[in-house]
C-alpha cells in the first residue's frame, strides 16, 4: 500500500511522502545522550515501519523525552543516528522536519496569539496555502470543538484545549510521522475518545505514530508495537504478546510494565 | 499561623530562590559579579561625581547657590517620589494580581491579608533598591558639597528614607486594591501605562515652558530671572507632600537641628504606618474580589477574527512565506504586551524631552556662530545621544527577543526552516526598525541645530553602522546568552546578557564617537590638518573606525549563530 501526503512547500524541497507500509520510517541506531556525564539514553536501536503505532513506556526520567527531543532535533545525541523517513534529523535537519508533526507534553505556545493567529503562523511556516489553510482549520477546530475559542488569546485556553491546538497544527502538513509526548494528560473523557481514534485512523492510513505515555490502557488500546525504556536502557521491544511471552505471566499491560521494570530494579547488570 | 510566621517563612523562601539562583549562576560566577560590580561602580561613582560637580558649582554662588541647591533636591526627591508610587504600582499589580506564585499560595491555608502584605513588603524591596543606589550619590554629594561628616547625619538618612520608601508603597498598594475591586487588572497596567506616558509629556511641557533653559538662554544675572528658577523648582516643595518633609528633615539634620529632623521623621514614620493601617483595612474585604476579577476579566472576550496578526500579515506581504510568519508574529505579540510597548511609549516619551531641549539648544542660537570646540562637542553630544537612545532600544527589545521564544523554541524549532533564519530575521528586523526610529531622530536633530550638510552626513553614517552594530551585539549576545527561564522580557533586558548587552554597546557607541570627533574637528577647523599628528589621527581614525563597525557585526552575529545552532532545547 502507497500513501500519500502532498504539501505545498515554498521550498526547495516540494515533494510527495511516500512510504510503503512495512519499510522503516523512523530508524535509530546506536543512538546515546548523555547530560554531564549521566547517561539518559544508551545504545538505543529502533526500526518503526510505516503505518506503525509505537507506543514507547517508562517510568519517569527513563529517558521517553530524551529520545523523543533527538528525534525531533531539539537535541543533539552524543553518537549515534536518528533518521527520520530517509532523512537524517541532525545532517538534513528541515528535510526530517518537514515530515514530522510533534505534539509534546507540556505545549508552551505564543500566549498572545489566537487559537487562529497560531494555526496561520504554523501553516505560514510549512508553506501551506492559505486556502488549504483555512479548509484545515475549519476542520480540525471542528472536530476538537474548538471553535467557540477560535479567536480567543492562547493565555486564556485551558491545557486540554492548548494539547488540542496542537494536535491541530501538528496534522495540518500531513507528516509521515506523528510524535506523541503524554498525549491524554489534561484532556476530557470525549477528547481523550477523539484523540484515540484519530491516532488509530491516522496509523490505519500509513503514518507512522510514536507515542509516549504513562496511561498503560491506552498503550494496550492502540499499539501495534511496545518499546519499553528504564534508566535509558531498552528493555523490551516488540508486541504486548511477545512481552507475556517473554515474561511467561498473564495480564494487563500495566502488571507486565511494572514487573518489568521491578524486575530490571533487581537485575541491574542488564541481563534482560 | 500568625502573621510574623507567615512572613518569617515567605522571606525565607525568596531568600532560598535568590539563593538557588546564585548557585546555579556558579558556573560564570566571576562574570556576574564582575559585571554587577561594574554597574554599581558606574552608577554610583558616576552619579556622585556628577552630584558633587553640580552641587559644587551652586554652593559657590553666594546668594541664591544654597536655596537653588535646597529647593533642587526637593525636586529630585518629589520626582522619586512619583516614580516610586508608579513603580509600586506596577510591581503590586504583576506580582499581587497577575503572577502564577499568588495562584499557588491562594490554594494554600493563608489569610488573604497576610499574603497581601508579604507581597507588599516584595514590592518596597523590588521597588526601593533601585532608589536607594541612585539616591545613594546624591545624599553622598550633598553631604560632600556641605562639608558633612558627622556620623549622625548619615544615621539620619536612613532613619527618614525608610518610612520615605513605605508611603509610595501602601499609596500604590491602596490604588491598586481599590481600582481592582472594580476594573481588571490587565486593563489597569494598560491605564497605569498611559498614565505615566501622560505624566512625562507633562513634564516635558513644563520643562519646556518654564525651564532651565529659558534662564541660561538669557543670563541668570536678572533677579526676576532668578525668581523664575527658584519658582519653578519650588513646584518640589509642596508642603503636604512626604518628598517635601524628607527634604526637610535633611536640612534639618545637616544643620543639627535634631528637634526638627525628629519631628519630620515622625511625620514621616506616622504618615507611613497609617499607609499600612488603611492597606490592612482595605486587603481584607478588597484584595481576594480583584484576584479573583483578575482571573475571570481580560482579554478572554471574543475578539474580531484576525486583526493585528493579518494586518501585518497584509504590510509584509513581499516578505518569503516562513519569514513573513515570524515577523508577523514577533509584531503582534509586542503591540498586545502593554509591558513592552510601554516601556516603547515611556522611551518615546523621553525622546519627546530630548527633542524639545534640543529645540531649547538651536534657540541658543546660532549653532553656527558657536566656537568650532563647542560646535564638535554638541554635534557630538546630540550623534552620541541618538545612538544612545538606539542602544536603549537593543537592550530593551532586541536582547530578549530570542529568550522570550525560549519554552515555545519548540514550534519554530520543528519546521521546516535553518535553524539560524530565526537569529537572521531577528537582526534583520531589528535593524530596520531600531534604523526606521533612529535614522529620522538624527535627521530631525540635525535639522533642528541647523547643522552643516557634513554632520548631517556623519549623524547619518553613524546611525547607520551603529544600528547595524548594535543590533548584531544585542542579537548575538541573546543568542549566545539566552534565558528561556524568564517570561518578562524587562527581567531578561536586567539580566547579566542585557546588562552585558547595555555595558558593551555602551563602550562601542562611545569608540565610535571617538573616532568620529577627528573628522568633526578636522571639518570644524580645516588648519588643524595642518599638524602631523592630527593628519596622522585622522588618517589612522577612518581604518580604525571601519574595522570596529565590521568586528562588531561580524563578531557577535558569528558567535550567536554558532551558538544557537548548537542550542539544546
Amino acid at each position: 500500500m502507497l500513501v500519500r501526503g502532498r504539501i505545498g512547500f515554498d521550498y526547495d524541497y516540494e515533494h510527495e511522502h511516500e512510504h510503503d507500509l512495512g519499510t522503516p520510517v523512523i530508524q535509530t541506531t546506536k543512538l546515546n545522550k548523555n547530560f554531564d556525564g549521566k547517561h539518559a539514553v544508551i545504545d538505543l536501536d529502533l526500526s518503526i515501519a510505516a503505518g506503525e503505532c509505537f507506543c514507547f513506556l517508562g517510568p519517569n526520567g527513563a529517558g521517553k523525552t530524551t529520545t523523543i527531543k533527538m528525534l525531533t532535533g531539539l537535541l543533539q545525541p552524543t553518537s549515534g543516528t536518528a533518521v527520520i523517513a530517509g532523512f537524517d534529523i541532525q545532517s538534513e535537519p528541515t528535510r526530517a522536519k518537514a515530515r514530522i508533526g510533534y505534539i509534546p507534553d507540556r505545549p508552551y505556545l505564543y500566549e498572545k496569539l489566537s487559537g487562529r493567529d497560531y494555526f496561520t503562523f504554523i501553516g505560514d511556516l510549512f508553506g501551506i496555502d492559505r486556502a488549504k489553510q483555512k479548509r484545515l482549520l475549519d476542520h480540525y477546530f471542528e472536530l476538537f470543538r474548538l471553535t467557540p475559542a477560535i479567536d480567543q488569546f492562547i493565555e486564556n485556553y485551558s491545557h486540554g484545549m492548548r494539547q488540542k491546538l496542537v494536535f491541530a497544527t501538528a496534522l495540518m502538513h500531513e507528516p509521515s510521522v506523528l510524535v506523541v509526548d503524554e498525549p491524554m494528560v489534561g484532556l476530557d473523557p470525549q477528547s481523550v475518545r477523539t484523540i484515540k481514534k484519530l491516532l488509530r485512523a491516522e496509523a490505519d492510513s500509513g503514518r507512522t505514530i510514536f507515542l509516549s505515555t504513562h496511561t498503560l490502557s491506552v498503550a494496550e488500546e492502540l499499539a501495534d508495537r511496545i518499546g519499553v525504556i528504564h534508566k535509558g536502557k531498552l528493555l523490551f521491544l516488540g508486541t504486548i504478546d511477545e512481552l507475556r511471552h517473554n515474561l511467561a505471566r498473564e495480564g494487563n499491560l500495566e502488571e507486565l510494565f511494572l514487573l518489568l521494570t521491578e524486575e530490571d530494579e533487581s537485575n541491574p547488570e542488564g541481563l534482560w | 499561623m500568625s502573621f510574623a510566621a507567615f512572613l518569617s517563612l515567605f522571606a525565607r523562601l525568596k531568600w532560598r530562590q535568590a539563593n538557588n539562583l546564585i548557585l546555579g549562576l556558579r558556573r560564570h560566577l566571576w562574570v556576574h559579579f564582575a559585571i554587577g560590580m561594574l554597574v554599581l561602580i558606574m552608577l554610583v561613582g558616576g552619579g556622585t561625581t556628577v552630584f558633587t560637580i553640580i552641587f559644587n558649582f551652586l554652593m559657590k554662588q553666594d546668594v541664591f547657590g544654597r536655596p537653588l541647591m535646597d529647593r533642587l533636591v526637593r525636586m529630585v526627591l518629589l520626582a522619586f517620589f512619583s516614580m516610586l508610587i508608579f513603580s509600586n504600582l506596577i510591581i503590586m499589580l504583576t506580582t499581587t494580581y497577575i503572577s502564577r506564585e499568588v495562584e499557588f499560595l491562594m490554594s494554600q491555608p493563608i489569610r488573604h491579608r497576610y499574603l497581601f502584605f508579604a507581597k507588599l513588603v516584595e514590592s518596597i524591596v523590588y521597588s526601593s533598591w533601585a532608589f536607594v543606589i541612585l539616591s545613594f550619590p546624591l545624599f553622598l554629594s550633598m553631604g560632600r558639597s556641605r562639608e558633612i561628616y558627622e556620623w549622625q547625619y548619615y544615621a539620619w538618612v536612613v532613619m527618614l528614607i525608610v518610612p520615605f520608601l513605605i508611603i509610595p508603597a501602601s499609596i500604590g498598594s491602596v490604588l491598586t486594591l481599590v481600582i481592582t475591586a472594580w476594573f481588571p487588572p490587565r486593563r489597569m497596567l494598560r491605564l497605569a501605562i498611559v498614565l505615566a506616558l501622560v505624566g512625562l509629556v507633562g513634564a516635558a511641557l513644563l520643562q519646556r515652558f518654564y525651564g532651565l533653559a529659558h534662564i541660561l538662554r538669557y543670563g541668570t544675572g536678572q533677579p526676576s530671572e532668578l525668581g523664575q528658577v527658584m519658582r519653578f523648582l519650588g513646584i518640589g516643595d509642596i508642603p503636604i507632600l512626604p518628598s517635601s518633609w524628607l527634604g526637610r528633615g535633611l536640612l534639618a539634620a545637616e544643620a543639627h537641628n535634631h528637634h526638627v529632623a525628629a519631628l519630620w521623621a515622625s511625620a514621616l514614620w506616622s504618615t507611613a504606618a497609617m499607609g499600612l493601617v488603611v492597606c490592612d483595612w482595605l486587603a481584607g474585604p478588597l484584595y481576594y474580589h480583584g484576584w479573583c476579577n483578575a482571573r475571570t476579566s481580560g482579554s478572554a472576550r471574543r475578539r474580531r477574527a484576525g486583526g493585528l496578526y493579518v494586518l501585518f500579515d497584509r504590510i509584509l506581504f513581499w516578505l518569503p512565506r516562513s519569514v513573513r510568519a515570524m515577523v508577523t508574529k514577533d509584531l503582534t505579540i509586542f503591540w498586545r504586551d502593554p509591558g513592552q510597548w510601554g516601556q516603547l511609549m515611556i522611551l518615546c516619551g523621553l525622546l519627546f524631552i530630548y527633542m524639545a531641549n534640543l529645540r531649547s539648544a538651536s534657540g541658543v542660537g546660532e549653532f553656527r556662530k558657536l566656537i568650532p570646540f563647542w560646535q564638535s562637542i554638541i554635534s557630538m553630544f546630540n550623534i552620541g545621544a541618538t545612538s544612545f537612545v538606539l542602544s536603549i532600544l537593543t537592550t530593551r527589545f532586541v536582547y530578549p527577543m530570542l529568550s522570550l521564544e525560549g519554552r515555545q523554541q519548540w514550534v519554530i524549532g520543528l519546521a521546516p526552516v535553518p535553524r539560524t533564519r530565526l537569529v537572521w530575521v531577528k537582526f534583520i528586523f531589528s535593524w530596520l526598525a531600531s534604523l526606521a526610529v533612529t535614522l529620522p531622530l538624527a535627521l530631525l536633530s540635525a535639522w533642528m541645530l541647523k547643522a552643516e550638510y557634513f554632520i548631517y552626513g556623519l549623524s547619518m553614517l553613524t546611525v547607520l553602522a551603529v544600528s547595524l552594530g548594535l543590533s548584531a551585539l544585542a542579537v548575538g549576545l541573546g543568542a549566545s546568552m539566552p534565558n528561556f527561564n524568564e517570561d518578562n522580557p524587562s527581567r531578561i533586558a536586567n539580566g547579566v546578557g542585557g546588562t552585558l548587552t547595555a555595558i558593551l554597546s555602551l563602550i562601542y557607541i562611545g569608540t565610535t564617537l571617538a573616532l568620529e570627533t577627528p573628522w568633526v574637528h578636522a571639518f570644524l577647523v580645516p588648519q588643524s590638518i595642518d599638524s602631523g599628528t592630527m593628519r596622522l589621527v585622522l588618517i589612522a581614525s577612518i581604518p580604525a573606525w571601519a574595522v570596529l563597525q565590521l568586528f562588531m557585526i561580524i563578531v557577535p552575529m558569528a558567535i550567536g549563530l554558532k551558538r544557537w545552532k548548537r542550542m539544546e532545547f
